[in-house]
């Protein structure tokens, strides 16, 4: 058997990868999104407070923790669509702060003292099932007739809907399901630290949950995956090089970045 | 009472617009956004912190603080920039500044201690009875420093050879290199120019704030990125005038919301300027100043 | 007393009534009128700047107009977005070519099987039967398609890595693809040798004879004269003149305006 340690890891691991692929989703229909960690907390406390005030199964708290955070991705979507680039990056920023705040206010989930006695139910076994659901589910859609289209938007929107690809819809279909990715991830997440507070679903969270899958490259969705598996374990690695591991790892990042700008997995250069 | 407010709400929005207009100054030339511009405010403060405990006067300190952030903006520049400008896709840039804030913030909890540091009081603050108002020394020369500041960089940019060359890179990099215009001294001038009034901004609030931690630019770098949206992206005079509502607005709200709403308030403004108005309350671009 | 067949009575497949579009004080169009006949082959002409790609523009709903309608067999387009447009039977071409970049041909051709498929994001998950066979079917079509422009033997190129006249090709597959009635072609010459322009004559020939009708607009007069049966002239936004290639030649009106835009 594992230890607990590395478990620990794994699993963190696991629910990175899932942050980065809720954003990869949108980035492969050209929607970048500055705001997963908005939605991985609306995933997490819908879940933990189903499973602490209605005592529901952790099976059913995950899925309504992912409802939840589709239904807000499909409501972002729809102010999204007016929005393009570095203005759909600030306006989904800002809606992820606004959730931080919006659960730093909420007393009937602990405020700003966070929210406890969460149920341990999240074990390695259940990260590692829904990361192969999602991600053999993505990489159907991928290759379907979906797929085709998220890229032709990302490509070039406008020839996109010359060519029949109703945007809008490409659109709202990639918002929801990276909300509900980033949902799921947020209902392990709670169940596995048994303790949440709104400080853990801030910028830094979306953005290195954008970070993971540019450094692996947006090419495909191994890249998002390949990319948060290496930056999420990286900091165990460099545990040795103690207080300057912080800064080795943001070195790594950047000289990472220089030699390949599209990412690790990405045939371009 | 409301007065008083108002006062406060200047003196921390002037602050603020220095950030901002740095952000924006960046934005409107290279479409960019810096994601460690927070960090070269929060290295201005400690330099400036550095200078003031070595017994140097606030002048001094507030000098070397921005002289020690653009010096920082250059290395920025060159490090995470300019080898990304023209390969990888647009958000290849925010990964670079994103790992490069990571790496300033734990450079400076290797050199300082990841603890708040007193900043040391560099002046007598005396109260200055102005009317029904009463403000500290120390707020009016926050308030009268960042007014300069941005009157000058108002002055650079439209009076001096230099200045052109911004606005003409701002407008258009390939005609403005046509026609002539150093662009790559152009863009490594804006992040110098940027990088020093952050750093004037930096040591400007850690004397006001009374001390410094290594994370003092996270908060800063975001509330000034809602103040570039409020003003228009790119768009300098809109971002002083942008930074100075949002500092007058949360000092009003003080008064009548709760902290913690305060920042969910600031950020639905922010949304709904976005949706309403994506160009912000004063239009975009640069070019126009 | 019976004379020859009369063109007008025949119901048009494109009708323009009026259509108007402003840019700020620039009149792009001005109150056009426009009848593209059932299998067409009808060409749009004029100086730079006369109105003919904000008239495809809008045509295929990239643009609103100001005023004016546009009817495809009878049903109206106007208020309609881009996208559906398309799966009524309009399709087009760009002026400058707009091929998806991270693409290779094929994939581009199969994008423009979309809206003559279905199955959303979950069809793939559902794994029904007849939807296992779509992707096939959806790709044994658009390679059908590549085959008849000629493009076979670089269905897994990258799109935008081939020379400039097969990516032209590659447009009008991706746009056959999608089973127009209405084929726009944007310039589909511009830019090609005379070799290459005979050729998309004799490709723009072989689509029509498809029973597509044809709009397009050309800058090379040897191309629009071979081709088209009927030609539509405009000049400022404006519709000066209206007939077979001949009557366009003769026409002083069209030779001024020629001649003016020098």
């Amino acid at each position: 058997m594992l230890s607990d340690h590395v478990t620990s890891i794994l699993i963190f691991a696991g629910i990175d990868v899932l942050m980065a692929l809720s954003f990869y989703l949108p980035a492969a229909a050209g929607q970048l999104s500055a705001g997963q960690g908005g939605f991985m907390a609306l995933g997490a406390y819908t879940a933990a407070w189903l499973s602490v005030e209605q005592g529901v199964p952790f099976v059913i708290a995950l899925a309504g923790g992912g409802l939840v955070a589709a239904l807000a991705g499909l409501a972002v979507g729809f102010p999204a669509l007016r929005l393009r680039g570095l203005y759909l990056i600030l306006v989904t920023f800002a809606f992820g702060e606004m959730v931080r705040v919006m659960f730093l206010n909420a007393p009937v989930v602990g405020a700003a003292a966070g929210y406890g006695g969460i149920p341990a139910s999240t074990t390695a076994a259940h990260v590692v099932v829904v990361l192969v659901l999602v991600v053999f589910a993505l990489s159907r859609i991928g290759r379907a007739r979906m797929g085709l289209a998220f890229t032709a938007l990302r490509d070039d929107e406008t020839a996109a809907e010359a060519m029949g690809v109703d945007s809008t819809h490409v659109k709202l279909a990639a918002f929801t399901t990276g909300g509900l990715i980033a949902g799921l991830a947020g209902g392990l997440y709670a169940h596995y630290t048994l303790y949440i507070d709104p400080e853990a679903f801030g910028v830094s969270r979306s953005l290195f949950a954008m970070l993971y899958a540019v450094f692996g490259g947006l090419d495909t969705l191994w890249g998002a995956v390949a990319g948060a598996a290496v930056l999420s374990t990286l900091p165990e690695v460099l545990r040795g090089l103690k207080d300057w591991r912080e800064i080795v790892y943001g070195l790594l990042i950047l000289g990472t970045m220089l030699v390949r700008p599209h990412g690790l997995l990405s045939r371009r250069r | 009472m409301l007065a008083q407010q108002l006062v406060n709400g200047l003196q921390l929005g002037g602050a603020y617009a220095l950030v901002a207009v740095g952000y924006t100054l960046i934005f409107g030339v290279l479409n960019l956004l810096h994601l460690a511009h927070g960090e070269v405010f929060m290295v201005g403060a400690y330099v400036g912190l550095a200078l003031a405990l070595a017994g140097a006067p606030f002048w001094a300190a507030l000098l070397g603080g921005m002289a020690g952030a653009a010096v920082l903006g250059l290395v920025i520049e060159r490090v995470a920039f300019r080898p990304v400008r023209d390969r990888g896709s647009h958000v290849t840039p925010l990964m670079t500044t994103i790992a490069v804030s990571l790496v300033l913030q734990h450079a400076v909890v290797k050199l300082y201690g990841a603890e708040p540091v007193a900043f040391p009081q560099v002046f007598a603050v005396v109260p200055v009875s102005l009317g029904p108002v009463t403000v500290t020394s120390l707020q009016l020369v926050i308030l009268g420093t960042s007014l300069a500041l941005m009157a000058l960089l108002d002055l650079v940019l439209r009076r001096t050879w230099l200045g052109r060359a911004i606005r003409a890179t701002a407008e258009n990099p390939t005609v403005a290199s046509l026609l002539g215009v150093n662009v790559s001294l152009a863009i490594v001038a804006v992040f110098v120019l940027a990088s020093a009034l952050a750093g004037a901004a930096g040591v400007l609030l850690a004397a006001n704030f009374t001390a410094v931690t290594p994370f003092f630019g996270v908060k800063v770098g975001l509330k000034a990125l809602a103040v570039m949206l409020v003003g228009g992206l790119g768009n300098v005079p809109g971002a002083m005038v942008g930074g100075v509502l949002v500092g007058v607005v949360e000092a009003l709200s003080v008064g009548y919301l709760a902290s913690s709403y305060r920042d969910a308030f600031a950020f639905g403004v922010m949304i709904l300027i976005l949706l309403v108005r994506p160009t912000g309350l004063f239009g975009a671009r640069l070019a126009a100043v | 007393m019976s004379g020859p067949p009369a063109r007008s009575v025949s119901t048009p497949l494109l009708a323009v009534e009026q259509l108007t579009k402003r840019f700020g004080r620039v009149t792009a169009l001005g109150a056009v009128d426009l009848r593209v006949a059932e299998r067409a082959i009808h060409g749009v002409i004029g100086p730079n700047g006369a109105g003919k790609t904000t008239l495809f523009n809008v045509l295929t709903g990239l643009v609103a107009p100001d005023a004016g309608r546009v009817t495809l067999g009878g049903i109206d387009l106007t208020r309609l977005p881009s996208f559906r447009r398309t799966a009524l039977g309009v399709c087009r071409t760009f002026q400058n070519v707009r091929l998806f970049g991270s693409m290779t041909v094929l994939e581009n051709v199969m994008l423009g099987r979309h809206c003559r498929t279905r199955g959303g994001a979950l069809a793939p998950l559902l794994r029904l039967p007849w939807r296992a066979s779509e992707r096939a079917a959806t790709r044994r079509d658009a390679e059908a398609v590549l085959e008849f422009v000629g493009l076979a033997g670089k269905a897994h190129h990258r799109a935008v890595d081939l020379p400039y006249g097969d990516q032209r090709r590659t447009e009008i597959a991706r746009a056959l693809a999608t089973e127009p009635r209405l084929l726009l072609l944007d310039e589909p010459a511009a830019g090609m040798n005379e070799t290459e322009t005979v050729e998309i004559a004799d490709l723009i020939r072989r689509v029509h004879a498809r029973d597509v009708t044809i709009l397009l607009i050309e800058h090379k007069m040897s191309l629009v004269m071979g081709l088209c049966e009927r030609v539509t002239v405009l000049s400022f936004g404006e519709k000066i003149a209206e007939g077979d290639p001949a009557e366009i030649r003769a026409d002083a009106r069209v030779i001024e305006a020629y001649l003016g835009a020098r």
